[in-house]
């Protein structure tokens, strides 16, 4: 009886070894977890190891990488930005948006809401009259923006992750670290790592 | 003389003024109820709305939206797919045209998704997998931290899809159980709430 489960769970086992041949999925990369981010910061302690993890990566980059090679990132902002501060930000180091993460409060219930606008050819530029009237028919008042999905340089990368505006440039989502088919597919926002700036807000953390 | 021209004057101003209300209004549909539903992790109220607008371009565009409030019950069940079930699984709500071939609509890249979901990742696809047609058929929010909803509390969802022809088709609003594997999200259970025509009128 023992040998038959043994021997049933080698099978089991052996099935995703199975499908990645099948499906030629089969590589070293793993496959990209978009929310392994907020699962591994469910408390403080988990959030700071998390973006210690990242900080690895980047570290490595820093030292191995070329200087014009591009890295796909999900930037989680240390405070709320305004338009103006996002806008410098974009400017300062060069990224080519993929998409803009706010954070919103409900009118009435106090609720905490969050938005994502595309954007199309990875200028800043979004239709402000769009999002004003998707906020105002949700009953939603603007906060601030929290979190940037981009694509950033190397030499850029290096200089964004130490402002102060900025708490993680997490790379983990990135095709020279994992097999992302979503993002590789549209070369667009999909398949972003998500952001952390919950985690921020829960355990205190967002800078004044 | 003076007077024919002013009333052509007036009625082409007028014809054109009409036109522009006729094409360019952003207009509200009926809103539709849903009740007590199926799945133990399924909302057992919402209320779906579709507001169609152009942009600042003129791009015709539809946003469904819906709100949902669960019970303690349904919290309770989500919070133990999330901790006591093997693979793990997220709530998931999902706004979707039913036909995955559709070639009137697409989300696009410049969408836009609104949701007081806690800690929620978005997402679209282009149904059928692997390739689908070109056309983003499907929207959807997942919240990555399921043990931050609560019961009894509106939540909300907002997506948007961009209109080429205004041809019939219908939205499907569906909750889902989803799973993580090989760098997708996949339902493992799901539950539709409410079907509904676009255009409405």
């Amino acid at each position: 009886m023992k040998k038959f489960i043994l021997v049933l769970l080698i099978l089991v086992a052996s099935i995703p070894i199975g499908y990645k041949i099948a499906t030629g999925k089969y590589s070293e990369k793993q496959p990209v977890n978009f929310i392994q981010s907020i699962r591994m910061s469910q408390t403080k302690e988990g959030l700071l190891s998390y973006k210690q993890s990242i900080e690895i990566k980047l570290d490595m980059i820093e030292k191995e990488a070329p200087e014009m090679e591009v890295y796909f990132v999900t930037i989680t902002f240390s405070q709320y930005l305004n338009e103006f501060e996002l806008e410098d930000l974009v400017k300062r180091y060069n990224l080519k948006v993929h998409a803009i993460v706010g954070r919103t409060i409900e009118k009435d219930t106090g609720l905490k809401g969050t938005f994502l606008i595309g954007i199309e050819d990875m200028k800043i530029e979004y239709d402000k009259k769009d999002l004003e009237n998707m906020l105002s028919r949700n009953d939603a008042v603007f906060k601030g923006f929290i979190e940037l999905i981009a694509d950033v340089s190397k030499r850029d990368l290096c200089l964004l992750k130490n402002d102060e505006r900025v708490f993680l440039v997490d790379v983990s989502a990135d095709s020279h670290f994992v097999l992302n088919p979503k993002h590789e597919k549209t070369k667009s926002w999909d398949g972003y790592m998500q952001g952390i700036f919950d985690g921020l807000e829960k355990f205190g953390l967002v800078k004044p | 003389m003076n007077k024919k021209i002013l009333s052509v004057v007036v009625l082409i101003l007028f014809s054109t003024f009409s036109f522009a209300i006729t094409v360019y209004a952003d207009r509200w549909s009926p809103t539709e109820d849903w009740g007590p539903q199926v799945g133990s992790y399924s909302p057992d109220w919402g209320r779906t709305v579709m507001y169609e607008y152009n942009d600042s371009a003129y791009n015709l565009y539809v946003s469904p939206q819906a709100r949902f409030r669960f019970t303690q019950d349904a919290i309770n069940a989500i919070r133990n797919y999330y901790l006591n079930f093997s693979p793990t699984l997220y709530y998931t709500f999902d706004i979707s045209v039913s036909d995955q071939y559709n070639t009137t609509v697409s989300a696009l890249n410049t969408t836009m998704y609104y949701s007081t979901l806690p800690s929620p990742h978005f997402d679209r696809d282009d149904d059928p997998e692997p390739w689908g047609n070109g056309y983003f058929d499907e929207t959807e929010v997942t919240c990555t931290s399921p043990l931050d909803m609560y019961a009894n509390t509106d939540y909300r969802f907002d997506s948007r899809f961009r209109v080429y022809f205004t041809d019939p088709i219908t939205f499907e609003f569906t909750s889902q159980m989803s799973y993580y594997t090989f760098g997708e999200y996949d339902t493992y259970y799901y539950d539709i709430h409410k079907i509904r025509n676009y255009p409405w009128y």
